[in-house]
């Protein structure tokens, strides 16, 4: 289904600011069409890592090549979308999603992508006028009606409510399934990264500790065994490294029903 | 609801009438005040003869000539300066230098360099607005949130556009109350101005009645000072208004 080249290849990737180093030695290889999700805990740098595939910050280190070639300053394959949106505030919802389109791009367009994050309605109001879940959906339009082949998402649910991240869930699932794209997302959230990603990373003190494969169909049930086996699996390496006292059997034994 | 619209000009029309009334029945002496139907007169007698147009007129023109140059000049060196770090190295520390000296204190130099004629008056008004517009601009580019500039590089925005799109628009609100302070700074200089050396406008009009004692013409000229910078301001909050509709401070 996909070329044998993978989109993204990085490897000893590392980066430090002012002397702390954030990212040690990051290798990984992100292949056409996957959904990957990169957990961890704050600080841990795995919004320096996606910050990095964007091009938006190069690593002291290592190379990061993007079809085949290292990539030298921004990634034109890639657009991100910020945990705060960040949304024109003096331009329409219709503006600021065709922000940076040339000018012969189409109403219809613009109108299509909007249709498919749910806000047709919204089109000529400002973005103060919108909830968290609203911007952050025209945030995502904004990044689609580039038709990017990699989706990078920085905690973009991170300041929503729990329903609303769950509507928001579905619609990233529905279009990244229905514009075959590659998506990164970087989360703190292991439900939502099992709930995504077909590979779910774990990355502690600048590097990755954990791989996990998830292969359960779309959509997913939370309450599916497998599901919330692997959350438990993920949750336990965190927190086994936090409270090395507790063995991991008692820890996977409270997890699911703290999870619950 | 309607006594909403009222409350405002009970104040004022209580004023007025009691001004009037006591002119009227001699507690106040017309020498020291005139009444308000005599300036009334005066500015039908003016308005007839043209001499209140026509003095209007050069004063509004002074006025906004002044600011154009003067808000013009600081808007683009603010513009600069905000956006070129070696610019602001440059030239930023001899401006806040120059902005210490009180505009209105070079008055007698600039009636030696430029005696009574126009250049006086638009000299002193464009460097009285020169510097609001100067350094709120510089303060707007200067706070433009960085994150807004690092989206907008993802979307490969660069050069005029980013600016047209993220920096300027950023930046609008503190340029405009810049210009709120700047028409401010306006009518006063032209007040000293054209007090001190004029031979046309408002000023010319109030000191020329002074020497023939016509007091109603006096007051007259002073109430159209307040006139023209209430209107002025009316003006800048409208376009406060139009421009800035987007921000949820003028979104009712």
């Amino acid at each position: 289904m996909a070329t044998k080249q993978p989109i993204l290849e990085l490897s000893t990737i590392r980066k430090e600011f002012d002397g702390n180093e954030v990212l040690k030695s990051i290798d990984l290889q992100v292949n056409r069409g996957e959904f990957i999700a990169v957990v961890g805990k704050s600080g841990c740098g795995k919004s320096t890592l996606l910050r990095i595939m964007a091009g938006l910050e190069a690593p002291n280190s290592g190379t990061l090549v993007v079809n085949g070639k290292e990539l030298k300053g921004r990634n034109d394959l890639a657009k991100i979308m910020f945990q705060d949106g960040r949304l024109l505030p003096w331009k329409k919802v219709y503006d600021n999603v065709a922000l940076g389109l040339k000018k012969e791009a189409q109403k219809e367009q613009i109108d299509k992508v909007l249709t498919q994050v749910g806000l047709a309605d919204r089109a000529s109001s400002w973005p103060s006028e919108l909830s968290g879940g609203q911007k952050q959906r025209v945030a995502l339009a904004r990044a689609l009606i580039h038709e990017p082949e990699l989706l990078l998402l920085d905690e973009p649910l991170g300041a929503l409510d729990a329903l609303t991240r769950l509507e928001m869930h579905e619609l990233i699932e529905e279009l990244w399934s229905e514009k075959q794209l590659t998506a990164i997302l970087v989360t703190h959230d292991v439900e939502e990264a099992v709930a995504l990603a077909n590979r779910v990373i774990l990355i502690e003190e600048g590097k990755i500790v954990l791989e996990v494969p998830v292969r359960l169909p779309y959509p997913r049930h939370r309450d599916h065994p497998l599901f919330t086996k692997l959350v438990s699996q993920i949750l336990n390496k965190i927190m086994g490294h936090k409270r090395r006292g507790i063995s991991t059997e008692v820890a996977s034994a409270s997890l699911p029903a703290m999870e619950s | 609801m309607k006594t909403k619209k009222i409350l405002p000009w009970i104040i004022p029309i209580v004023l007025l009438i009691t001004w009037q009334v006591s002119s009227s029945i001699g507690i106040l002496s017309n020498r020291v005040l005139p009444n308000p139907v005599d300036i009334f007169t005066a500015a039908v007698d003016l308005l007839k003869s043209g001499q209140l147009v026509s003095d209007v007129w050069t004063s509004t023109k002074r006025a906004f000539v002044g600011f154009l140059i003067g808000g013009g000049i600081g808007f683009a060196l603010g513009l600069v300066n905000g956006i070129s770090k070696i610019s602001e190295s440059l030239l930023d520390s001899s401006i806040q230098m120059i902005r210490n000296i009180p505009h209105l204190a070079l008055l007698p130099i600039v009636i030696l360099w430029f005696g009574i004629g126009e250049e006086a008056k638009l000299f002193l008004v464009a460097l009285g607005t020169f510097f609001p517009i100067y350094l709120n601009t510089y303060h707007g580019i200067r706070s433009v949130d960085p994150s807004l500039i690092e989206m907008a590089y993802v979307y490969e925005l660069k050069g005029f556009s980013l600016f047209w799109h993220v920096i300027f628009p950023a930046a609008l609100p503190s340029i405009l109350v810049g210009v709120r302070f700047a028409l401010g700074i306006t009518w006063v200089t032209l007040i000293v101005a054209e007090t001190i050396a004029a031979d046309s406008g408002i000023g010319y009009l109030a000191m020329n009645a002074r020497e023939f004692m016509q007091l109603d013409v006096v007051i007259l000229s002073i109430l159209l000072y307040a006139l023209l910078g209430k209107l002025s301001d009316v003006m800048a909050k409208l376009a406060e208004k139009q421009f800035l509709k987007w921000h949820p401070s003028h979104q009712m």
